[in-house]
Order: C-alpha cells, then sequence, then structure tokens
C-alpha cells in the first residue's frame, strides 16, 4: 500500500527565481490593489489580475507554443499555481480553464478546437465554466440527464445545470450531455451503461437563450448558478472527443482537480495570519496548534506534487489524486478550528480586522472544501477502489 | 502504485524484506515478556549492510540517504524491533563528525529517556562516547524491546541525533503503517460477515480510505526528511523532521486505530502478527520526541521567523 515508494523525490530548487517573480508581482498586485493580503482565496474573480497573470506568462504554461501557450512542464506551472493559491491571489477567472479545459481540448479536441481556443485561454479571453452536476447528477455524476441530440449540422441540447461556478461571469462551459442510450444514438451507451452514452460539449455561454440564474451561497456570495438549456443549439464540432467517450474524459479531467495545491491552501491564509498574531514568542498552545497545521501542510504538499511529476510524466493518478483531497481539505477544514482554539488564548494583534475577516471567511465556507472537486466520501470510495476494497 | 518499480531502492528494499523476515519467528515469543536478542537476526542485518549502510563507500557503505530511507521503510514494514535503523543512522552522524564507528549495534543514550537493548547495544552519547555499561531491569518498551531505567538528567543538547532519529522513526512508522493497512485490506476482502466480505461495506472502505491517505502524505514527507537530513543538519533547521516526525505519529496513529477496528478481537491476540506492527508504531511515534513535543517546537520556530517566512520556509526557499 505504498505511494510513490519508488518515485524519486522531486526538486523544486530550479524554479527558486520563478518563486521570487511571482511574489514580486503579487506584492505589487496587493499594492494596486490596496490591501495587506486577500481574503476569499482562490474564489476571487478578477479578469484584469488575471490577464496582467497571462501577459507574464504565467496562465496557459502548460500549453505548447504553436496553440499560444508556452510550453513549460506541469512542475514548473506548479511552482506558479501553489505561489499564486500561498498568496491568496484572485485567481477564478483563468483557474478552471487553466487547470482543466486546457488539458481536456489538448488531450481529446481537434486540430481546429486546440487553434481556437487554446491560444484565447492562455491570453485569458476567455474564461471556462464547468458543467457537470445537475439537479438529479451530484455525486453520482452518471446520472446526467441533460441531452444533447443530432440535429441537422448540430446537436440540440436540453437539460439543466447546477452549481456552476461564475458561469454568470465565465464565456463558455464544458457541458456533460448524454449523446445515448436509445436505439440509434451517437455513442456506444446502451441503457444498462450508466457510463456509456455520454459526451462533453464546448457551449458559448452568451447565447442568449440559454438562461443563467443566480444560487447565492450561504455567505451570501454569487458563485453558482444554475444554467437551464432549451433546445439550445450548437454546432457539429462543438463535441469534444467521440460520442460516448465523456466519461473518460471527464475523469481524466477531475484528476487536474483533485491533486493541485488548491485543495490544501484555501485556509493558508489564515494560518499565516495567527502566526503573525502569536508572535516570536507564542505561548504553548499557539505554538502546538500552528506546529501541527504546518507539518500537514508540509506533508500534503508533498504528495501533491508527487501527483504532479506523475501528471507530468502522462500517468492518470487518480487514485493519488484523491489522497491528497482527503488529507488536504481535512487540513483546510480543521484550519478554523485550530484557529479558534488559538484565538481563544492569544490576541489578535495589529491586523484583528484582517485575522477575523478571514477566520469568518474561512469558518463560512467549511462546508464547501469537502465538497467541491467531489464530494469527500466520492473521493474515499476510489481511494478504496485503488486498494482492492471494492 | 505499489512497490512494482525496478529502482535500486526498490530492489533494496525488497531485499532487506526477504533476509529479514524469516528471522521475525525468533522475536515471536510470549508478549508479556520483553524480547530476546537473535543473533541469527543481527547477523542477516549486518550481512546486509545495514548498519554501515550509510557510511562512506571506503567504510562498507555508499548508500545514499534516499536509498536509506527505502531501507529503513522495509524495516519499519517488518516492525523490525532491532536496533538496525538506528545503528545505521547513528554509525553515519558519529561519522559525519568524524567519530569513529564501532561494529555492532548501536542505540542512542538521551539523558531523562530508557535506552533500548541495553546490554546488546552499544549505547552511545551525542559526543559519540559510550555510556558505561546499562541495566536492563526496567522492562520492556511498548514493542516489547527490553530497556534500561530512565537515565538520570534532562534531556540534554542532542538535537542533531534527535532531529535525525526523529526522521528515521518517522520513515519506520510509515513503512508500518502502511504495512498494517495492507494487512487490513487482505483481512477484510477475506473476512465475510452478514454474508458478504468486510471490504463490501462502505463504513470499512471510507475508514480504510482516511487511513491510507493519512499515511500516504506522511510516508512522503517522512523519506524526503530522511533523504534532506544532511542539509537540515547542517542548516541546524529540523522543519522537515519535525513535520515528518508529527505527520506519521499522526497517521500511524490513525492506520493503528483503523488495522485494530477490522481485524476485530482476533487483531488484539497475541497471535495474530498485527501487533508487532501496531506496538512498534505506538513505541515509535514516543521516540525521540511525540507529535505534542515536536508541534510546539515547529510551532515556535515557525512563530520565531515570522509570518511572512512561513511560505518560503514550506516551499523551500
Amino acid at each position: 500500500m505504498q505511494f510513490f515508494a519508488d518515485t524519486p523525490l522531486l526538486d523544486l530548487a530550479p524554479y527558486a527565481g520563478l518563486r521570487t517573480e511571482v511574489r514580486a508581482f503579487l506584492a505589487e498586485e496587493r499594492e494596486r490593489a490596496g490591501i495587506d493580503s486577500w481574503v476569499g482565496s482562490w474564489e476571487g474573480f478578477d479578469r484584469g489580475f488575471s490577464a496582467r497573470l497571462a501577459e507574464r506568462g504565467w496562465v496557459g504554461m502548460a500549453i505548447p507554443q504553436r496553440y499560444g501557450g508556452h510550453e513549460k512542464g506541469l512542475l514548473e506551472r506548479y511552482v506558479v499555481l501553489e505561489e499564486l493559491l500561498a498568496g491568496g491571489a484572485p485567481v477564478a477567472a483563468h483557474w478552471i480553464a487553466d487547470r482543466q479545459t486546457a488539458p481536456l481540448i489538448l488531450r481529446f479536441g481537434t486540430e481546429e478546437q486546440r487553434a481556437w481556443f487554446l491560444p484565447r485561454i492562455a491570453t485569458t479571453e476567455i474564461c471556462f465554466a464547468i458543467g457537470m452536476s445537475e439537479p438529479d447528477s451530484g455525486s453520482d455524476l452518471a446520472a446526467a440527464r441533460t441531452r444533447a441530440e443530432p440535429v441537422g449540422n448540430g446537436w440540440r441540447i436540453n437539460g439543466t445545470k447546477v452549481w456552476s461556478s461564475n458561469a454568470h461571469r465565465d464565456d463558455w462551459m464544458i457541458a456533460l450531455c448524454r449523446t445515448g442510450g436509445r436505439t440509434g444514438d451517437p455513442g456506444e451507451g446502451r441503457p444498462d451503461d450508466r457510463h456509456g452514452g455520454l459526451s462533453q460539449f464546448l457551449i458559448d455561454l452568451s447565447a442568449p437563450d440559454i438562461a443563467i440564474r443566480p444560487i447565492h451561497n450561504l455567505a451570501g456570495d454569487h458563485h453558482f448558478n444554475e444554467v437551464v438549456f432549451e433546445d439550445h443549439d450548437i454546432p457539429a464540432d462543438r463535441i469534444i472527443g467521440n460520442p460516448g467517450d465523456g466519461w473518460r474524459q471527464v475523469m481524466s479531467e477531475l484528476a487536474f482537480e483533485r491533486s493541485a495545491p488548491d485543495r490544501f491552501l484555501s485556509t493558508f491564509r489564515l494560518i499565516v495570519e495567527l502566526v503573525r498574531a502569536a508572535g516570536p514568542e507564542p505561548d504553548r498552545l499557539a505554538a502546538g496548534e500552528i506546529g501541527a497545521l504546518v507539518a500537514r501542510l508540509a506533508a500534503v504538499r508533498l504528495l501533491s506534487i508527487q501527483v504532479a511529476g506523475a501528471l507530468d510524466r502522462g500517468e492518470t493518478p487518480n487514485t493519488e489524486a484523491a489522497l491528497v483531497k482527503e488529507v488536504g481539505t481535512a487540513l483546510e477544514q480543521d484550519t478554523p478550528e485550530a484557529a479558534r482554539r488559538i484565538l481563544a488564548e492569544t490576541p489578535p494583534g495589529d491586523r484583528a480586522a484582517l485575522l477575523e475577516e478571514l477566520l469568518a471567511y474561512d469558518v463560512l465556507h467549511t462546508p464547501s472544501f469537502t465538497l467541491r472537486g467531489g464530494a469527500r466520501e466520492v473521493v474515499r470510495g476510489i481511494v478504496a477502489r485503488g486498494l482492492g476494497l471494492r | 502504485m505499489s512497490g512494482n518499480g525496478d529502482t535500486v531502492a526498490a530492489a533494496f528494499a525488497d531485499a532487506v524484506r526477504q533476509a529479514l523476515a524469516p528471522h521475525f519467528a525468533a522475536y515471536e515469543g510470549p508478549a508479556d515478556r520483553a524480547l530476546e536478542w537473535s543473533g541469527d537476526h543481527w547477523q542477516s542485518v549486518a550481512d546486509l549492510g545495514l548498519p554501515k549502510l550509510l557510511l562512506p563507500e571506503t567504510q562498507g557503505g555508499g548508500a545514499s540517504l534516499a536509498e536509506g530511507a527505502a531501507a529503513v521503510e522495509a524495516l519499519g514494514a517488518l516492525g523490525d524491533p532491532s536496533p538496525a535503523a538506528d545503528t545505521a543512522v547513528l554509525a553515519w552522524l558519529l561519522a559525519r563528525q568524524g567519530a569513529t564507528v564501532a561494529d555492532g549495534p548501536l542505540v542512542l543514550a538521551e539523558p531523562g529517556c530508557r535506552v533500548a537493548w541495553p546490554q546488546i547495544a552499544c549505547a552511545i552519547d551525542p559526543t559519540g562516547e559510550p555510556v558505561a555499561a546499562l541495566a536492563a531491569d526496567s522492562g520492556a518498551l511498548l514493542n516489547g524491546v527490553p530497556a534500561s531505567a530512565p537515565l538520570p538528567g534532562a534531556t540534554g543538547d542532542v538535537a542533531p541525533f534527535r532531529q535525525a532519529m526523529a526522521a528515521a522513526r518517522a520513515v519506520q512508522i510509515a513503512g508500518a503503517a502502511a504495512a498494517a493497512l495492507e494487512l487490513t485490506i487482505g483481512y477484510v476482502r477475506d473476512r465475510s460477515q452478514f454474508g458478504r466480505p468486510l471490504a463490501r461495506f462502505q463504513a470499512v472502505q471510507q475508514h480504510i480510505a482516511v487511513a491510507a491517505a493519512e499515511v500516504a502524505a506522511a510516508a512522503q514527507i517522512a523519506r524526503t526528511a530522511f533523504a534532506d537530513l544532511d542539509r537540515g543538519l547542517d542548516r541546524d533547521d529540523p522543519f522537515l523532521a519535525a513535520s515528518a516526525k508529527i505527520a506519521a505519529g499522526r497517521a500511524g496513529t490513525i492506520a493503528a486505530k483503523a488495522a485494530h477496528q477490522f481485524h476485530g478481537a482476533m487483531g488484539f491476540t497475541a497471535e495474530y502478527p498485527l501487533h508487532r506492527l501496531t506496538r512498534a508504531i505506538w513505541q515509535w511515534r514516543e521516540d525521540f520526541g511525540n507529535e505534542a513535543w515536536w508541534s510546539r517546537r515547529l510551532g515556535a520556530q515557525v512563530c520565531k521567523a515570522g509570518a511572512d517566512a512561513l511560505w518560503p520556509t514550506l516551499a523551500g526557499g
């Protein structure tokens, strides 16, 4: 039951210079925004920030140069990602496209799709939303009912997607739709084959016949949306890959979504401010709590880097990505609780307002940490399958 | 995903398992009595070159610290109660300080602590000087290893030794915890209750998955801390060793709990081999600073360096 026991430890030291550049960029951006720290981790949506990041060459790093990208390795890209997340930068505008849409199109898309979409992702000209969940299909993704029927020279989409973060601000969505399941349907799916007959489509969200309705979360924020398609027609060339390959494609997408540093750095700014409040001579309780958090963070980060290395080698480390998500999100959920124990004894210090804001944000968003990217129980099920328990 | 690579480290770990596993019968005895030293087992340890593994090639070693981590992890996966890992690490540390290294098993004598294998192993203090003969009148450690009474004096300046041994114990715990979970996975696949294998119950699957994830993360930082010992000691920086010991202690605790829960009463018997692993975990998590001890020190180190140094410390620059 060992993971990566035979894989050499990866060295990110060659990218030290790059780290310094990203940190300097973030310092400039904080100054521009007039803040000490961002609050809201990677859920902050700021097209201006994303565009300036792209100008520096830090979006589309893994996209080949012929498609407008920077053709860097996934480890070099990892360094930029973790620097952005550790800084709490507002990366939501370009995050989905850069993290999972670009690799998906690169791997399964047509030449025309690559040539049109990838350069625009690299400049952040177009932003992507995820179209996986539906009212009756959450953790059970294979229960998706949104249908794409072949009509004339294209596809007709009917159905509803939910929890699509930032769909009201994004330009495109990748929607998982059912194309099979009936006699003569495209794709090989049969009614008893839940994973067959699913396909992925590129949907232009600016179309006037798509209804995008807000769903506010318990903190009052508008990230989520309900996206309704009623006889929405799209051209034939908007399907990604072959009809019926959607399930396999979506699973490969999720390996990117589950192992990245966004699965353990969401509460990092709170840890930083706790250290500041505790001061150079912390009491025993604060020291012990901070030490325990930092140790867990250091551990999951190294596991996550190993997964990045596996992805870089072209492997599909689904089990390993799930391990990262399990320990990482558990740490994220434990962070505000540790903060409450520390702040029961330690005065909040000079940045009391910021600390309070970060803690409030993290407490209110705690439920989402073990839901987004796949519910905790589903993720544990993937680990269990990898261990031979299912 | 598991040890199927052809790397030098993996091959070496296999060799350790194959050579030592047959000798473990010698360590099986009444669970309420201290283990008896097995000369045959130690001979195999020596034949494998483990005691001098990390010394320079001219002195019979030549393995890198990364390769050493694989060997130590294999020892952990066996629940090896001998001071094989201790000897390899202490010999390396002594050689690093320019001291001569004697043959035979070595253990660390820390002021205020009990010393394992008195009368068998050579107990050294942090200067490398042997400590006068120790009496084994204090019963056994949690894993059955005989130990001396606590040494007089408070914990002295043994920082480099403690740092290195903490990293070693973290690697051993990672090995033992993974082995305990492997044993558990095999058991729940075989054992049927309510008409189906235990492995088919989601409650069982989920609990084991949680433990496996903690162990995977701990193993990663333990190997890294061990491979990085030279640099960590040069800079007098215990960050990785401390993090590894905390993460491994936590993961080992979670894995041992899960392993026993799903083995039921069988796993609680002296006869079933699970306790060799779980008792080892319970002892090793205490050795050279437990999670609470290291957490306070790591937290103090982090706070002293300041909030804005935290990320550069984690990122290694």
